[in-house]
């Protein structure tokens, strides 16, 4: 019978490269963190979190978008693409993506227990929709 | 459930300009410093996945690897980066493993895969990037690690020791360091 493949994560390894022992350390008491450690891995994973809401040309992520249609909806797409094609090209549209990026997260979690609130950012994004696609016809179609 | 809706009519418009005036600042930090540090290939590349685990069969190995970001470059082949937060910009050895494994798992799928990656870092104190290019590790090497991985991790092989300044702040110091050697 054909042994089953070892499982390791990318994370556990690198951490294993910095040093060994710590690796083994922690898997037997645990990953203790001195106070300065804790702190910066707290700073570290707050870096990461503004990073991972930067956004970029080309970057699928639309938070409020996702959270009313779901991820892989058509809506949600051409709002990417409007994003993607029209926004991104300016210093301003730039600006204002930036800071929906800022807000949108924080929005999401706030208006979805609120089903009446989610239907009114539905027909709002609708008519949002509408628009963009009214205007430009090759927006609807999917991302290559 | 009315409690609920009127505390969220009051706080939400609150809670919501104190964050748009915060990320009006941030949009024009960001106006003039985003993507001065981004290599000129990723600037043209588009995020194929952010944050996203990937995993696959590689060998005797399963691996499974959540890139911070992954770019489909103008050619097509994926990229690997990983965002660091350090004092100097410099990429370690750990950083090119990390970065091979989650190469080696997109190469499981099927996915064509640049053989380097990016570590992103970020100074700490002042927040400042560079994006560092690393090539990533054979076949061979990556397989050579794993399995060293595997016998530490198992038993069977006695784990090195870094002994460098981190040591310092390393939380098991009191349980591993002899006296002295640091």
């Amino acid at each position: 019978m054909a042994e089953r493949p070892f499982p390791v994560a990318a994370g556990d390894l690198g951490n294993f490269e910095y040093c060994e022992q710590k690796a083994v350390f922690d898997r037997r008491f645990g990953n203790r963190r001195t106070a300065h450690a804790a702190q910066r891995s707290e700073d570290g994973v707050a870096a990461h979190r503004r990073f991972e809401n930067e956004p970029q040309a080309g970057d699928r992520r639309c938070f409020v978008a996702t959270c009313v249609y779901g991820a892989d909806a058509p809506e949600t797409e051409l709002l990417r693409r409007y994003r993607d094609n029209s926004m991104m090209r300016g210093a301003w549209g730039r600006a204002m993506v930036r800071v929906y990026y800022a807000a949108s997260p924080w929005l999401v979690r706030a208006i979805r227990p609120f089903p009446a609130v989610m239907r009114i950012a539905r027909r709002i994004l609708d008519r949002i929709v509408a628009r963009i696609a009214a205007g430009r016809p090759s927006e609807t179609e999917g991302r290559q | 459930m009315m409690l609920r809706l009127l505390s969220f009519l009051v706080f939400a418009p609150m809670h919501l300009a104190i964050w748009l005036l915060g990320g009006c600042f941030r949009a024009l930090r960001w106006l003039f410093t985003q993507r001065s540090w981004l290599a000129d290939e990723l600037r043209r590349a588009t995020v194929w996945s952010s944050e996203t685990t990937h995993d696959g069969r590689f060998r005797d190995f399963h691996l499974y690897a959540k890139p911070d970001r992954v770019y489909q470059l103008v050619d097509g082949r994926l990229c690997v980066t990983e965002f660091k937060t350090r004092e100097q910009f410099r990429a370690y050895r750990s950083d090119i493993v990390q970065i091979s494994v989650g190469a080696a798992a997109l190469a499981a799928r099927g996915f064509a895969v640049a053989p380097y990656g990016y570590v992103i870092v970020e100074n700490a104190e002042d927040g400042t990037r560079q994006c560092i290019r690393v090539d990533l590790l054979h076949d061979d090497a990556l397989e050579l690690a794993l399995n060293r991985y595997k016998g530490v991790m198992g038993g069977s092989l006695s784990p090195r020791r870094a002994y460098n300044r981190k040591c310092a702040q390393c939380g098991h110091r009191d349980t591993c360091t002899p006296a002295g050697a640091c």
